[in-house]
């Protein structure tokens, strides 16, 4: 790739620049209403489910959608909304002249172009001779492995062969910013993983945000994500910092852990009563928060757990139950087992199922623990006030036939204290 | 397949034949000995050569004017668009004759432009220009519709994508937009040029029917059925060999190219095509 450099020197002098995208804007018909910044050279993931307004964010700062109020600036330059300068002014900067490139999630390739004259597409507009412009798709097509496609044309090309020339083409336009709308949802999973390195490669020192609801790509791509729900963002902060430790249960749900919250106590967290243990749940590791605030006795705790480390069972006594779970090997009906698992330190929590869900190999038991509803259910425990907190455990089909589980079954939860995080809620 | 019941075959049948038989009853009529004389007499080249120089001229007019109308109506949103888009749809469903009336009231010698262009030294009505103008008038509904459908169907994505790699909106349209919606351009061009070739109701009205300036072939037949009933079977046949190539090319093109729409065009256009109105009352034949 070095020798071809020379045909663009001044990407290779300066392959990023000081560029910052300071956004605040609303838009009232979506209900959405977001500040984000994104420094220069980072790269940010926006996390949510569908109809969180991931979408809607990205049209924002490509130009396709006007915020109704607010303002978006890149590197200083607003797009749209007012400037210091100019209060009175409303600016409005059209999606050609930003400098933003969007790459959606399916490549939409002009069909009537050859790949070549796609990834030149940018270059072209930009006001470069078709030779020049040719070049320059050349060495992006090249950096994409796909300088071998380039005389194909599109409708012949795989999803993941568009989808790398859809990087090169959004690349050769040279943007400031580049935008990528869930850029491997269209993939089929066995090529998704080569497009997630080669993006990697080529969006290293770039400045870029990522929308996305696998966090997979998060990890893989991000240093900074956001969670957004409902139209606002619930959630943002350093890639692992977020999905390793969620204190929101949507950033939770989206990085497939279990979030309880509670207050810290020594060597573990109050979840209040009607839990089991006197709502107490031990946690072995205690994770501080990144910006290293204080976690003493009586802080706010949040405590993440992944749904294959729990286990399910119909007595407490029984919790050893979670051996058929995870160690094949373990006896489900051993007592002594059971109470070698309690003096250990398991933590077990009373619940009630609410659904069960096939997921491949596994159920996804989703209970509630906690919370005077579950007390009362149980008929059993008083004194437990408060909502109860969600839980849910992977399980063989075979346990879920054995202990006879439906929704409404008062059950016990279990985990090992190795198996849960606990961190500053706050 | 899923049964249909057996009476929608026969009615359907019924209707293909509706269409079929009096091309066939035509065509048993044509004087095969005489068949190349008849179409190659004066009067007949004439008349084919004036269909033709004309259809030409009207179908690029229809381009030049439809495109953009056709842009309007389908990536804008303004005040009236509405009523826009029926307007421009209206010359479908007006009776040609009172187009070509709406027409000389307004080229026409006393017309509202007419008496302008009058001064000027410009005299519309009864000319070549006037059946080009009559062409037009008529074909291009036909060009709007078929290319507003085409546009709304491929969408703004290419589009919005192609402006942020930052093309210009001139750049977007004239390489993603319009290349494209080209075979939709070419299809509902190819139902213009059927529509012009037809014209017979507008043309007779505010071009009148002079050999070699205004008499084209549908003129032509009319007028030799009365006097030589041979030559107007034959030069019959000879428009629906047109009309079948250019229908069975757009077809083609819109298949080959994905292009759904053209059928409900289509069907339109042979209705127009067949539909061989009469004359107007006080025709300066």
């Amino acid at each position: 790739m070095t020798p071809h450099r020379a045909v663009t020197p001044d990407r290779a002098v300066t392959p990023d620049r000081a560029v910052t995208l300071d956004l605040a804007a609303a838009v009232t018909a979506r209900n959405f209403s977001v500040e984000l910044n994104v420094a220069a050279g980072e790269t940010v993931a926006v996390l949510g489910p569908n109809g969180a307004g991931k979408s809607t964010l990205l049209n924002l700062v490509a130009g396709l959608l006007r915020p109704d109020t607010g303002h978006v600036q890149l590197a200083g330059r607003t797009l749209a909304g007012r400037t210091l300068a100019d209060p009175a002014a409303h600016v409005w900067v059209p999606p050609h002249e930003r400098g933003v490139s969007l790459l959606a999630q399916q490549p939409l390739l002009f069909p009537h172009l050859s790949v070549l004259d796609n990834v030149a597409f940018g270059p072209r507009s930009a006001g470069k001779s078709s030779r020049d412009a040719r070049a320059i798709a050349r060495i992006w097509l090249e950096e994409v492995d796909a300088l071998e496609l380039a005389e194909r044309r599109p409708a012949s090309l795989s999803g993941g062969q568009a989808q790398r020339i859809g990087v090169a083409r959004a690349l050769a336009s040279d943007p400031q910013l580049l935008l990528l709308d869930e850029p491997f949802a269209a993939l089929d999973v066995a090529v998704a993983p080569a497009l997630r390195r080669m993006l990697r490669r080529v969006l290293e020192s770039r400045t870029v945000v990522v929308v996305t609801h696998d966090v997979l790509d998060a990890f893989t791509l991000a240093d900074r994500v956001v969670v957004m729900h409902d139209g606002a963002i619930v959630e943002q902060g350093p890639t692992r910092e977020v999905l390793l430790h969620p204190r929101t249960r949507f950033t939770a749900e989206l990085a497939a852990l279990n979030l309880l919250m509670g207050t810290r106590v020594d060597g573990g967290m109050s979840m209040g009563g009607g839990t089991g243990f006197e709502g107490r749940v031990i946690a072995a590791a205690v994770a501080h928060s990144a910006a290293g605030a204080a976690f003493p006795i009586g802080a706010a705790a949040a405590m993440a757990v992944r749904p294959s480390a729990v286990s399910v069972s119909v007595a407490e006594h029984a919790s050893a139950e979670r051996a058929s779970a995870e160690h094949a090997s373990a006896d489900p009906t051993s007592t002594e087992q059971a109470s070698a698992d309690r003096s250990a330190g398991l933590n077990v929590l009373r619940g009630i199922v609410h659904d069960l869900e096939p997921r491949g190999d596994v159920v996804r038991v989703r209970g509630v623990v906690g919370g005077s509803g579950v007390v009362s259910g149980l008929g059993a425990l008083g004194g437990a006030e408060g909502a109860g907190q969600a839980l849910a455990a992977d399980v063989l089909p075979s346990v879920v036939v054995d202990l006879d589980l439906s929704p409404g079954a008062a059950v016990f939860f279990s985990f090992e204290p190795g198996a849960a995080t606990m961190y500053p809620s706050a | 397949m899923l049964g249909l019941p057996r009476w929608v075959g026969i009615v359907a049948s019924v209707g293909a034949l509706f269409i079929v038989l009096p091309l066939v009853a035509m065509i048993t009529r044509v004087n095969w000995p005489e068949f190349g004389a008849l179409v190659t007499s004066e009067s007949s080249v004439a008349a084919l050569g004036l269909s033709l120089r004309t259809s030409v001229v009207s179908t690029a007019l229809c381009v030049v004017l439809g495109v953009p109308l056709a842009l309007l109506l389908a990536r804008t949103q303004f005040a009236g668009q509405k009523v826009l888009r029926a307007l421009v749809l209206l010359p479908l469903v007006l009776p040609p004759v009172v187009g070509g009336i709406a027409l000389l009231y307004t080229f026409g010698r006393r017309g509202l432009l007419g008496s302008t262009l009058e001064v000027l030294g410009i005299q519309i009505a009864f000319s070549t220009t006037a059946v080009v103008i009559a062409q037009t008038f008529v074909a291009l509904p036909f060009l709007v519709l078929s290319l507003e459908g085409a546009l709304r169907t491929v969408g703004t994505r290419y589009e919005a994508v192609a402006a942020t790699l930052g093309a210009k909106p001139t750049t977007v349209l004239l390489r993603v937009t319009l290349p494209l919606v080209l075979p939709a351009l070419i299809s509902g061009a190819m139902l213009s040029f059927a529509r012009a070739l037809g014209e017979f109701g507008a043309t007779l009205t505010f071009a009148g029917s002079l050999q070699g300036v205004t008499r084209t072939l549908p003129l032509e037949i009319y007028l030799q059925r009365e006097t030589d009933p041979d030559a107007a079977v034959a030069l019959s046949l000879v428009l629906v060999l047109v009309a079948v190539v250019v229908v069975g090319l757009s077809r083609g093109v819109s298949e080959r190219r994905g292009s759904e729409r053209g059928g409900s065009e289509r069907s339109l256009s042979e209705r127009r095509l067949s539909e061989r109105d009469q004359p107007a009352r006080g025709m300066p034949l």
